[in-house]
């Protein structure tokens, strides 16, 4: 009965006495693969120790003195005297086909010789953990003997998962790398946004999305005391962790690994300073969500999809189950509405293909032939919205601007009545106010009613080529060209204002251009005239952030470092110059005067300009006011979270949004932390972090006959006009804000996605080029306010385009071209 | 018929008199919130006054048409949210 066995010892058919995780280590070792050294403690040690079993935790066992003398032996032989290692389980039926166990026993790093004996006891116990126990009731497994790795602890700077195909995809014969700073733990629990990079079968880097990192586990611990979880420094949260060759490396040997056990595998990987070491290799299993499939042809619904690339977390889906209409539901955190029943409201004859352009805002089906059967559906369906929103729609096109303003304390006395319940503060604001409320309380109907600018655009642009054919039907946005307040608008000065109070003062210049500017502002005096500014902006704006829509998502009061980047983003920037967009507008309007005159046409075109001005004001400025809701919903909620980490009901901050409603309400009600959630929380966090790194589908359950866009050739690609115009220059590719520094004036922003953080950026740019997005979006909205040609919905254009590369962009053609080839 | 006709021709106007009365409240200037609403009530009286009878009726069910069906639509909301919810 051996029970230890040195791991270059082992072979795939140790794998009832050593596991599978130990098992295929010793086959990756005996390959040649840079395994750490070290020894397994066998299930027979285990047996030993716990001859009977039991489905209850049973007291942790004595060792036995022959057993102790044995380990102390194999660590001194394999371990130089005072070395740490790490102490990982290894259960006979770990990392099997459908259950990997993965994270659910336990590994504990930084044991030395002294502190072995309890380790190698306490992951002997990790079997009956709770989360555990859950996890093995889920899947209807029996307990079965655990081994134990004794390894060398790898000194990891770098680490992560290497998939030798991709999880969510794995017919498209690339591997998928997650990578983070420090050990893995983090990575592998959920509680860091990795970098994630996508390599062909060549080993190129074909997609790179940078992650926030913000923790990390570090190999070597200054205090003992301290958790193993520690901040990661602000210049390192988004800074690259893999090179292409460290990339390349990996590839190679993520594809040898999956030769050698023949099956597609995940492999956990870490460097130390320049050294791979491979810590794992186990079967891909399923990654699911836990969320039912969708019945019937779905779409993807853009406006929201746009405004942030990663899914909203179970509890924000939860909770905004209430607020969607029927037909509509969220499939991975994204929203789809369903496609036939929106279909048949479509009063055009079309192939499902241009219908779904159409509900994707991509392009007008070009001819557009009437459906006269689906028109008199269309008529019906509209009288009775007419009938019964009709009176909110005609009041919402006459509000006033500051009529807006009467928000905030409204919501504030709102919150105040609601109390820490998020359902009744839900209630009284998000379910739609009665009819003979003002108009203001519903923010979100206004926000949504607002959109009908894109049809008075359309229309408007059809006025203007059949009355004036001889003018650029472009002019339109020019004339729509608005100067008056819009919040977005306000945003960007007052960042402007910020940056320009920091130049004027070096101190906070110096702060801001600190990897760690949060920290070096904070050290400013309280009456800084810097921290004063910035201290009425956040009053101001600071209920605004990043994914307003997700409750998870921490706001700019809660976290300011984004405003901090906006603002340094700012410093390098020339000061605003003369406004030569609305010098554009005047011609514009000039242009149209003479064309058309002061007739019967001029002033029909003037009034639609100027209803279309007013919806896109009020379409900017609810949104700043209804974001508010969502951040008040916010606070109530991290109040609930409060509440519960101090009942222990829960571990750590965040670990509520990825519960759903019913689930918060169950724990709320428990008298006890619950042990099924908590192998619930975990496994969730992994799927939403797997889940951002992936563009979602546009369409779900729906076969589409033919390519939705045109044939792309290497130097080109395609998208949609958000805003017009031409323009030259080097792309920087900018996957997050932070990483903006290096952007000069005239440059084209090549970015997967805009929202209000990005919006400091646009006004030295000479171009905008966005992976996500249409008209309607952020981006887009704020290009045609600067004058600055955008093009939205260009697929990969993250991956395709290259820092540095020069290209062209045809907004009005709809292309980005790569000039000097790919 | 006629009932029918007048009820359905009366429908916007009567749907802009009660966006009127209830933008009353919506922070918009109160003079002219109330001259809007005295001409559309102007107008609903005129075609009274055109169509003694039936125009009365018309208004009426025109008018109760658009609170039923903005109520109801309100409450459904309400309920799908607190469905939803529970």
């Amino acid at each position: 009965m051996d029970w230890i066995l040195p791991l270059d010892h082992i072979t795939l058919t140790h794998i009832d006495q050593t596991g599978g995780k130990a098992a295929r280590l010793g086959a990756l070792m005996r390959a040649g693969f840079p395994v750490p050294d070290g020894f397994v403690i066998t299930a027979d040690a285990f047996l030993l120790h716990h001859p009977i079993f039991l489905d209850t935790r049973p007291p942790p066992p004595r060792l036995s003195p022959e057993f102790m003398k044995s380990l102390a032996d194999a660590f001194q032989a394999y371990f130089a005297p005072g070395e740490r290692v790490a102490v990982r389980s290894s259960g006979v039926d770990e990392d099997g086909q459908g259950a990997s166990f993965a994270g659910q026993h336990a590994t504990y790093y930084y044991i030395d010789a002294a502190t072995l004996e309890q380790a190698v006891v306490d992951c002997w116990m990790s079997l009956w953990s709770p989360p555990a126990l859950a996890y093995r009731a889920s899947r209807d497994k029996p307990i079965r003997p655990m081994a134990v790795i004794v390894q060398k602890l790898v000194d990891a700077r770098r680490s992560g998962v290497c998939f030798s195909r991709d999880p969510l995809d794995p017919r498209a014969g690339t591997v998928v790398i997650e990578a983070s700073w420090g050990l893995g733990a983090a990575l592998v629990d959920g509680r860091v946004q990795p970098d994630r990079l996508r390599v062909d079968d060549r080993g190129a880097v074909t997609l790179l999305q940078l992650g926030d990192k913000r923790e990390r586990v570090a190999a070597t611990r200054a205090d003992p005391s301290m958790g193993r979880l520690e901040a990661v420094p602000e210049h390192l949260r988004t800074a690259r962790v893999l090179t292409d060759d460290d990339a390349f490396q990996l590839h190679e040997i993520t594809e040898q690994i999956e030769t050698l056990f023949g099956e597609p595998v995940d492999v956990e990987w870490a460097y130390d300073a320049d050294t791979l070491h491979i810590l794992q290799a186990r079967p891909i299993t399923t990654l699911t969500t836990g969320e039912p499939a969708p019945v019937g042809p779905m779409v993807l619904f853009k406006p929201l999809a746009e405004n942030f690339t990663e899914p909203l977390t179970p509890l924000t889906v939860s909770l905004m189950q209430a607020v969607i209409p029927p037909g509509s539901t969220f499939v991975d955190g994204r929203l789809y509405v369903g496609f036939a029943a929106l279909r048949r409201f479509m009063p055009l004859k079309l192939t499902d293909a241009e219908c779904v352009d159409l509900l994707l805002l991509r392009r007008m089906p070009d001819p557009m032939v009437p459906h006269p059967g689906r028109l008199a559906l269309l008529l019906a369906g509209l009288g009775v919205v007419w009938l019964s929103q009709g009176a909110f729609w005609s009041r919402s096109a006459r509000l006033m601007p500051q009529a807006l303003e009467r928000f905030p304390p409204w919501l504030e006395g709102v919150a105040r009545q609601t109390g820490n319940d998020p359902v009744r503060f839900m209630r009284a604001t998000m379910f739609g106010a009665s009819p003979f409320a003002p108009v203001w309380r519903d923010v979100l109907a206004l926000n949504i009613s607002a959109g009908r600018y894109f049809l008075l655009m359309g229309l408007a642009r059809q006025l203007l080529r059949r009355w004036a054919p001889s003018l650029d039907p472009d002019l339109l946005a020019d004339l729509v060209h608005d100067e008056s307040d819009m919040w977005s608008r306000r945003m960007l000065d007052a960042v402007r204002e910020l940056a320009s109070l920091a130049n004027a003062h070096p101190d906070a210049q110096k702060a801001l251009r600190a990897g760690d500017c949060l920290t070096q502002v904070r050290l400013l005096p309280q009456d800084h005239p810097f921290v004063v500014g910035l201290g009425d902006f956040l009053r101001t704006y600071g209920h605004r952030g990043p994914r307003e829509m997700d409750l998870a998502s921490p706001r700019w009061r809660e976290d300011p470092t984004p405003v901090l980047i906006m603002i340094r983003n700012q410093l390098s920037l020339p000061e605003a110059g003369s406004n030569a967009a609305y010098a554009q507008h005047l011609v514009a309007r000039d242009k149209l005067r003479r064309q058309l005159g002061n007739g019967l046409k001029a002033r029909c075109i003037n009034r639609l300009v100027s209803r279309i001005r007013y919806y896109i004001a009020l379409r900017e400025n609810t949104r700043h006011y209804h974001t508010m809701l969502f951040d008040r919903l916010r606070r109530k909620l991290t109040s609930l979270e409060h509440d519960l980490l101090l009942a222990e009901k829960i571990k750590t901050a965040g670990d509520l949004f990825f519960l759903t409603w019913p689930e918060v309400r169950s724990l709320q009600a428990a008298d006890q932390p619950s042990v099924a959630l908590a192998g619930v929380i975990r496994e969730r966090r992994i799927a939403h972090q797997r889940l951002a790194r992936t563009r979602p589908p546009e369409t779900l359950n729906l076969h589409l006959a033919h390519a939705l866009m045109p044939d792309e050739d290497a130097n080109v690609l395609y998208g949609q006009r958000a805003s017009s115009g031409e323009a030259e220059g080097v792309a920087r590719v900018v996957l997050h804000p932070d990483q903006a520094g290096h952007i000069q004036p005239g440059d084209i922003l090549i970015a997967p996605y805009t929202d209000p953080t990005w919006t400091p950026l646009f006004p030295s740019l000479a171009g905008i080029v966005v992976g996500m997005g249409s008209y309607l979006s952020h981006a887009g909205t704020i290009a045609r306010e600067l004058r600055i040609p955008c093009l939205v919905d260009v697929r990969d254009c993250v991956s395709r385009i290259r820092d540095g590369q020069r290209v062209r962009l045809c907004a009005d053609l709809g292309f980005v071209q790569l000039v000097d080839g790919p | 018929m006629t009932q029918a006709l007048l009820t359905l021709a009366l429908l916007p106007l009567s749907s802009g008199f009660l966006a009127a009365v209830m933008s009353l409240r919506d922070g918009a200037s109160m003079t002219w919130g109330l001259v809007r609403v005295m001409w559309l009530a102007a107008l609903l009286l005129l075609a009274i006054v055109v169509f003694p009878d039936a125009g009365k009726r018309a208004v009426v069910v025109s008018l109760g048409i658009l609170l039923t069906m903005q109520c109801v639509s309100w409450l459904v909301r309400q309920w799908w949210g607190r469905n939803r919810l529970s």
